[in-house]
């Protein structure tokens, strides 16, 4: 029973130490085709400096400029729109002046996104774009304008009545966040 | 199911044991649903997430302390007794194990490792649109993304192991006739496949109970205790 019981502590604590092996392997190794520097940091830890690593001060190829273009504008749309996501997770107060501020920018924002993957940014280095854009990029293209759509109708709903988080605001605002986790489920390398 | 005399059966299984896998398959099915239901849905991906973390750390403290067949010492076999009872496997001759058999018991700590990463992981990550993991606070945003990346891909890793995980359970039922998932949901097998010395006596249900609300109290206290993430305003 006693040598039983150190075995079974040497097995646990070998699974223990397996686990932590692989999670700090594999948060090392760079995955998803070696894209280290994140991109967007949309969400409000941000990040966005990580993303700019291309240029090194030499002259930008298109390619670069493009990534570098676009990671910005997803950092300015998630710095405008995190406001909005706080209030739909009950983290944040809301504040019907600020909500519509937000929507406004956002959608002005969102209305870009299709136009920021030219063709020209699909040998990018430093992005976490699919390559699937530009071989799919009628669907690219719909989840894009249903981003710019949506973003819209959510400004239009506060600007009708931005008083308290109404129902039909968190289902506005609901359907945008779908469309940015949509868009990264099937546009985004893991 | 029979249609002869009822077989005696010996007890394997522990409740503990039992519910620890079934809550799992459930709390694994919960998760990859409310990840694909929509970004709304999150919270319940959430607890699916705890709940998995709850259970494979108490199954790897339940692999020291539970009963008899529950503990790793006792099925976890070193490489060359494995290789062996695989190539006769093979060759269809390999002897009826009462617990888990040697492949079945690297499956065993296959899942527990990858399904304890893959919660961690979570627990940890942020998907850059509104959602964070209840202990992004403790780690940079960097890591985090990396965690995260860890979290996605790890899934299919995870979905591999369990359909080779069930494959071997189909091979059993076809192969060498034990109806494992029965015996996972009664806890008892037929004795002919079972050495009685090995009968389990008791499920040990107290102590069991008082590690799941340790560990569940442990979670608990490092996801209350965890810093929040402030965002700062650009308004």
């Amino acid at each position: 029973m006693k040598l039983s019981l150190s075995r079974g502590l040497i097995a646990a604590s070998g699974t223990l130490l397996l686990s932590a092996v692989i999670s700090f392997a594999l948060a090392q190794a760079p995955v998803g085709g070696g894209e280290g520097g994140m991109g967007g940091g949309m969400a409000a830890g941000g990040g966005a400096e990580g993303g700019m690593g291309g240029g090194g001060g030499q002259t930008r190829n298109p390619a670069d400029q493009a990534v570098e273009y676009r990671q910005a504008l997803f950092t300015v749309i998630g710095g405008n729109f995190t406001p909005i996501g706080t209030v739909l997770q009950g983290r944040g107060e809301f504040n019907g002046a600020n909500a519509l501020k937000s929507a406004e920018r956002t959608a002005q924002l969102a209305a870009m996104v299709g136009d920021a993957f030219p063709d020209v940014s699909k040998t990018g280095a430093n992005t976490k774009a699919s390559p699937d854009i530009w071989t799919n990029r009628a669907e690219f293209d719909k989840i894009a304008k249903d981003f710019a759509d949506h973003t819209a109708a959510l400004a239009a709903v506060l600007k009708k009545d931005n008083k308290t988080a109404s129902a039909e605001f968190k289902t506005a605002a609901t359907a945008v966040a779908g469309d940015c986790k949509g868009c990264h489920d099937k546009f985004r390398t893991k | 199911m029979s249609n002869q005399q009822p077989v005696k059966e010996l007890r394997v299984w522990d409740l503990p044991v039992r519910v620890f896998h079934w809550t799992l398959v459930l709390a694994i099915i919960g998760a990859f649903i409310s990840n694909q239901a929509g970004i709304e849905y999150f919270t319940y991906h959430l607890w699916c997430g705890y709940t998995v973390v709850v259970l494979v750390s108490f199954r790897i403290l339940w692999g020291v302390v539970g009963t008899y067949h529950a503990r790793f010492w006792n099925f976890v076999r070193g490489p060359i007794h494995t290789m062996r009872y695989g190539m006769d496997a093979l060759r269809g001759k390999d002897a009826h194990y009462t617990g888990h058999n040697p492949l079945g018991a690297l499956m065993v700590l296959l899942l527990l490792t990858t399904l304890l990463v893959q919660g961690v992981t979570g627990l940890f990550g942020n998907d850059e649109i509104i959602n964070f993991g209840p202990l992004y606070g403790y780690i940079s945003n960097d890591l985090s993304l990396k965690l995260t990346s860890l979290h996605r891909n790890l899934f299919n890793w995870i979905m591999g192991a369990v359909a080779l995980h069930i494959l071997a359970v189909v091979a059993h039922r076809v192969y060498k006739k034990e109806n494992l998932v029965r015996a996972m949901f009664t806890g008892r097998k037929p004795a002919a496949q079972v050495s009685s010395v090995v009968e389990i006596r008791s499920s040990r249900i107290w102590l069991a109970l008082i590690l799941l609300a340790a560990v569940s109290g442990a979670l608990a206290w490092l996801v209350m205790h965890a810093p929040q993430p402030e965002a700062v305003s650009f308004l």
